[in-house]
């Protein structure tokens, strides 16, 4: 980098880089953030495959034990659900470190794409709960017509999957209003920094 | 933190955090005067960088790839200060207060806290330009950073002369 001072910067310049570096403590406490981070991360990166590869290992146990009707219709309902959860949560980490290396403008305009993606996702995570609760009713009534587990334990099943739907639907209403809020500031941002744009 | 796999050319997340640390603290004081929220920018900033490295190429030099990973963190991390204060204080958003309190004022030396206040006072399409160029980026550079022309970066720089000097006089004189 070449440094470079115009007439009239130079004195502004010299203030501006007056004062001393991060205080040693600062840098210190950084540092181990940092560190704390990024073995977070790996180790989400760690829980979202062993998830994955668990319920994969799930699937083929349950389809060795029982190969029918049955089974294939729960792996088809459990398996694209653990896949999308991995694809979403892979596509949200490595996009944010995607686009922090871009221009300004670049980012704040794929911020944007991302945070409508975001919102979209909030969007068809309903109908996507809506088709796994029936999917999930379909199984379940199959395996009482069949006599294949006691009511109880199908009752427990069905209260569980109800639970986890609607924690889901709550997320995705939280979610989306966040994605939202997010795309209103990240629209008013990009208008500042379009302020003061010379005309052609 | 990964230094073992660096390719020879690139450097350590050490290395930069050695080399850019001061100037990533300047700049985070363009953006916050408040010293909390000046270490959490700095670590976010931090944090960006750590993630970004493995994409740095080389094309551009070190400070300029640094300090575009450190300007777009700074404006997200604006939006985000923005959504919180627009939730905790409905009425007060959008009027960020870039005055420091009066100790922060003694400790940073009321000139420099002039330029600093002034700095943050600038809309964000001005304040960016001011602040690469106050770290010696050319027209060319901050263009490269913050994807515009260098002559829409100069022209920037012309517009925010006048009025940090401005606002740095009315500063001085509180």
């Amino acid at each position: 980098m070449k440094e470079t001072v115009e007439p009239g910067w130079d004195d502004l310049q010299a203030l501006w880089r007056k004062p001393a570096p991060p205080p040693r403590a600062v840098q210190a406490r950084m540092r181990a953030a940092v560190r704390r981070h990024s073995l977070l991360m790996r180790l989400a990166t760690l829980a979202d495959v062993l998830s994955l590869a668990g319920m994969v290992a799930l699937a083929a146990w349950a389809w060795r034990a029982r190969p029918d009707l049955y089974t294939a219709a729960w792996i088809a309902i459990v398996i694209p659900l653990a896949v999308a959860t991995l694809a979403f949560n892979l596509w949200n980490r490595r996009g944010a470190w995607r686009a922090v290396s871009e221009s300004t403008r670049a980012f704040v305009d794929l911020s944007i794409r991302r945070a409508r993606a975001r919102a979209r996702l909030a969007r068809i995570l309903r109908p996507f709960v809506a088709f796994e609760l029936l999917a999930s009713a379909g199984l379940l009534a199959f395996a009482r017509a069949t006599d294949r587990a006691p009511l109880g334990r199908l009752v427990l099943a069905g209260a569980a999957v109800a639970a986890l739907a609607a924690a889901v639907v709550a997320w995705a209403g939280w979610y989306g209003r966040r994605a939202r809020r997010e795309l209103a500031e990240l629209d008013d941002l990009r208008r500042q920094l379009e302020e003061d744009e010379p005309g052609p | 933190m990964g230094e073992g796999k660096t390719p020879p050319g690139r450097p350590t997340f050490e290395q930069v955090v050695e080399r850019e640390g001061a100037r990533l603290w300047r700049l985070t004081a363009g953006y916050e005067w408040e010293q909390d929220v000046r270490e959490d920018l700095y670590q976010e900033i931090l944090v960006a960088i750590w993630g970004a490295l493995p994409r740095f190429r080389g094309e551009a030099s070190l400070t300029t790839f640094v300090l575009r990973v450190a300007h777009n963190r700074a404006v997200s991390h604006r939006a985000r200060q923005r959504l919180r204060q627009r939730r905790e204080h409905p009425i007060d958003a959008g009027l960020p207060d870039h005055r420091a309190a009066p100790d922060q004022r003694a400790e940073e030396g009321s000139e420099r806290e002039a330029l600093l206040e002034a700095v943050r006072a600038l809309s964000p399409s001005l304040g960016q330009p001011v602040m690469l160029h106050l770290e010696g980026l050319s027209h060319g550079e901050i263009g490269d950073v913050l994807g515009i022309t260098a002559n829409a970066a100069a022209i920037r720089l012309s517009r925010a002369r006048e009025a940090l000097r401005d606002t740095m006089r009315k500063e001085a004189a509180r």
